[in-house]
């Protein structure tokens, strides 16, 4: 029997018997160490302070992340980022290997947001295609406390098929306890030391390799019960199975921050989808939608509805439109088109997106960002407006007259002409970028 | 047998107790000790199950033998955690929630041996202790500094939930220290179980010296009562009803009164006598000068580690306030003393039992063979026709005159001759009273 006692010897500073302090201690040393070398431009120096940190203190991720989090966020430092996102997923492969070889528990996500369609849905995500990569073995816990107030009760059925759903801790609460070690974060997250990243850039790693393993399948598939309840409500807004309709959804909580979807912009297309027989089943925009009238615009913003009508739209439409939100987010899940507009994240380019970039621009020059520039400065992984300043860009989102157009090429692109063979021809300069999905003819000249 | 990794906490709680009991009535020890150990590797987590059966056979049955080699298990699986973790992931050690700072008695003992493990150079660092009192109360806060000198004690809410991700990754049990295969187990057996190994090492047995700031506290509030620093004191404490009370523990309990020949005794000597306790002991009824009962006063907490440490020895029945006493270097007299064993620097009354039905005196190798010597749980010793006879007051009073004696000669920091056979021998640290040398045959 062994001895509570380590048997390593000393290597490097960073390790010596740990105490509680010391282990406090040594975050609080990162920081300041990393703020000065930061003052000096000394970018090697902070590379390699990290590195040796994270070798000896895997159990310091969440320390790694908060780092993770300043230089994407608030640096948008693109060689950073990458460097400190290595050392997470080289550390929680290590926290991965000692649960297994000792604890033997199952991992638990704590992170999702209940009230965040988009969060529970992209963490649904890339749990079942870790499952595919057969990276876990096992569902992992999901811990729903207040079930009896989840706001999204019909997608259960579906959570129960990717999650352990728990709904008392205490069942689990030895797992919980055991945080660092057993936790499933889905923040950065990878299949091998090749393959990884933050969030939904790792879904569209994952999603190419099992597309060319040929292993790709949606998320998701429909439930009989959920189209049952749905058509049902929808049969009186006259959409049946045979309908041609789109989902619509211009909130989300990036929009609201950003304001790059307003209602009004968006008219004119709508007027011409339903002109060309779609109906338009719209979730959000309640104040702005209200006054816009037509027999097959299916405004749901201001009543109630079952929730079995967000899963069965979103799995069923000719393809969702609008903001990267939880419904673009169902969509993806269920393999459905998602017609994305003023994006710039690369959330919004894996699998069957099509992406118009919103306009972004050099306040200095006035010079249009390239795509280049999107992926120096972090502005498809971050997602925070924050940086818009800090770097001295501004952003011009797309008038009516704009929107139009990129309709008409989602249109062209879904009967496979127009910006779809552009798409194919440049296949190869997206990847390079990480760019998956499909582009706007705008957007594809910015590559 | 199928692995259970995917079972709830409570549905592998409910399979493991009820296989366990299912074999518990077949004795089949072997088989259930082999199944454990395979299904708690799986999930070593829940190991905490183990102690509770630990428990359930120490206060339930007469398997106190197999109770034990549970209990090994349990420590064999948390050392293989802590020790794989502090050289794989470079964490702090954490003492786990056992119930320590809200019982004195445990807390001493538990620091004791941490300070033990620590000199024997079998844990390397302090293991971090954190105490909430917003969650448990500490039984005597003016032992914090004592604690300190074993374990990193954390207070800061904010550095609690801060080590949240790391907390009990290497988990350090204090309650159930170990030292080999053959020696562990609860602290109250393991301070005499490591003695000789303490004394071939020359460690110090008994850690504790008072510290300046429990002095000053100490001298003031006894000057105050007349109490001076040159006065001879007997400390007493005799536990009764109304703090901890649970069925287990129904034994240890006495009635003061049959300690108030040997009280008197004492004051006659020129002997002061501080009773020490809580609020709800009854009256020793002793109204004579030189007689302190501190049990109805409001007091400052540094007054109970004071006096068991600088009394010239502490008197009554096994408590927390014998192991404070103890482990400051205090000698002991002990009455009714269960289960049977005895600390160096002691003088033992051992709790005698008859038999029910034969009226014939138990020796302590008849009580082993029923049931083993670490069993105190009254219903155990009722299941098995065992009837208890606590010492009686004229008894008392011989063997607190017997104490005296053995202090003014020194004879209590020699050893005593008895044979024991060599299977428990090492119980018995410290000295036996004459009735409690009459079971040892």
């Amino acid at each position: 029997m062994k001895m509570y006692k380590s048997d390593k010897k000393q290597k490097i500073d960073f390790r010596g018997l740990m105490s509680a302090k010391s282990y406090l201690e040594q975050h609080k040393e990162m920081y300041e160490k990393v703020g000065s070398l930061l003052e000096k431009d000394d970018i090697d120096g902070v590379i390699e302070l990290i590195q040796m940190f994270s070798n000896e203190n895997p159990t310091s991720v969440e320390f790694l992340v908060s780092l993770y989090e300043t230089f994407l966020s608030r640096l948008g430092h693109k060689r950073l980022v990458e460097v400190v996102t290595k050392e997470i997923f080289r550390c929680r492969e290590i926290l991965g290997q000692f649960v297994q070889k000792t604890y033997k528990t199952k991992q638990y996500i704590s992170s999702i947001k209940f009230n965040d369609l988009e969060d529970i849905v992209e963490h649904a995500m890339i749990v079942k295609y870790l499952g595919r990569i057969n990276n876990l073995e096992n569902k992992p816990y999901v811990i729903i406390p207040d079930l009896q107030d989840f706001k999204f009760p019909a997608l259960l059925p579906y959570l129960e098929e990717v999650f352990d759903l728990v709904t008392n801790p205490y069942e689990i609460k030895n797992t919980v306890n055991l945080k660092a070690i057993t936790q499933l974060s889905c923040l950065v997250i990878g299949t091998d030391l090749d393959n990884y990243g933050a969030g939904l850039k790792f879904v569209s790693l994952a999603h190419e390799k099992l597309y060319n393993n040929k292993k790709s399948q949606p998320v998701f598939n429909l439930k009989p019960k959920t189209e049952a309840v749905a058509l049902d409500f929808l049969s009186k807004f006259g959409i049946s199975p045979r309908s041609n309709f789109v989902v619509l959804n211009l909130s989300s909580t990036k929009n609201e921050r950003l304001g790059t979807h307003r209602f009004e912009d968006y008219e004119l297309s709508i007027r011409w989808l339903i002109e060309r027989g779609y109906h338009i089943i719209n979730f959000g925009s309640a104040i702005s939608s209200r006054s816009f009238k037509h027999e097959n615009f299916v405004n749901l913003s201001e009543i109630q509805y079952p929730g079995e009508v967000d899963i069965f739209s979103c799995a069923k439409c000719n393809f969702f439109m609008g903001a990267n939100s939880g419904h673009a987010r169902l969509s993806q899940a269920f393999d459905t088109y998602q017609f994305l507009t003023n994006e710039f994240l690369l959330s919004g380019t894996w699998g069957k997106s099509f992406a118009h970039f919103i306009p972004l621009h050099w306040e200095d020059s006035g010079e249009q960002l390239l795509i280049s520039d999107f992926v120096e400065h972090c502005l498809l992984t971050s997602g925070s407006s924050s940086l818009f300043p800090l770097k001295g860009i501004s952003m011009a989102p797309l008038g009516p007259n704009k929107l139009l157009e990129i309709t008409q090429q989602m249109i062209q692109f879904l009967e496979e002409s127009g910006p779809y063979k552009t798409n194919t021809k440049l296949d190869l300069q997206k990847k390079a970028f990480g760019l998956g999905g499909w582009l706007s003819s705008d957007t594809l000249k910015l590559l | 047998m199928l692995k259970r990794e995917n079972l709830r906490e409570n549905e592998f709680r409910d399979f493991i107790l009820s296989f366990f009991q299912e074999n518990i009535r077949s004795q089949s020890f072997d088989k259930i000790l082999s199944v454990l150990r395979d299904e708690f590797y799986q999930r070593p987590y829940d190991r905490v199950i183990l102690v509770e059966m630990y428990n359930h056979l120490m206060v339930n049955s007469n398997y106190g033998q197999f109770a034990n080699r549970i209990l090994g298990l349990f420590i064999e699986i948390t050392n293989f955690l802590s020790s794989t973790a502090l050289d794989e992931l470079n964490v702090p050690l954490f003492a786990e929630p056992v119930g320590m700072v809200q019982r004195i008695g445990e807390c001493v003992d538990q620091v004791a041996c941490a300070k033990h493990l620590r000199s024997l150079n079998l844990i390397d660092r302090k293991p971090v202790l954190f105490v909430d009192e917003r969650q448990h109360k500490m039984a005597n806060r003016a032992f914090l500094p004592y604690i300190k000198e074993a374990f990193e004690v954390l207070e800061n809410f904010q550095e609690i939930i801060d080590l949240a991700a790391v907390n009990l990754v290497a988990p350090f049990n204090a309650m159930y220290p170990y030292y080999s295969p053959e020696i562990y187990g609860h602290t109250n057996l393991f301070v005499k179980q490591i003695t000789p190994i303490l004394k071939e090492k020359k460690i110090a047995l008994k850690p504790f010296f008072l510290k300046d700031e429990t002095e000053i506290v100490g001298r003031s509030f006894f000057g105050s009562l007349g109490v001076a620093e040159k006065d001879q004191v007997v400390v007493i404490h005799l536990r009764e009803p109304g703090y901890f009370d649970r069925d287990q523990h129904a034994l240890r309990n006495s009635k003061p009164q049959d300690f108030r020949k040997a009280v008197n005794w004492l004051l006659s000597q020129g002997i002061k006598v501080v009773r020490i306790g809580h609020s709800d002991m009854s009256s020793m009824e002793v109204d004579r000068v030189g007689f302190y009962d501190l049990t109805k006063m409001n007091y400052p907490p540094e007054v109970d580690i004071y006096i068991c440490a600088k009394a010239i020895f502490y008197l009554g029945t096994s408590s927390g306030p014998f192991s404070l006493a103890d482990q400051f270097g205090t000698a002991t007299l002990l009455f009714n003393e269960l289960p049977y064993c005895s600390r160096s620097n002691s003088l033992v009354n051992l709790l005698k039992f008859v038999d029910k039905h034969s009226q014939k005196l138990r020796t302590i190798a008849d009580i082993n063979s029923i049931m083993g010597l670490d069993i105190y749980s009254a219903n155990v010793f009722s299941n098995c026709n065992l009837i208890p006879l606590p010492a009686s007051g004229d008894e008392i009073l011989k063997t607190t005159k017997t104490m005296l004696d053995k202090l003014d000669s020194g004879e209590l920091s020699q050893s005593q001759e008895l044979s024991f056979p060599k299977e428990y021998a090492f119980r018995f640290q410290g000295h036996l009273d004459e009735s409690s040398c009459e079971i040892v045959a």
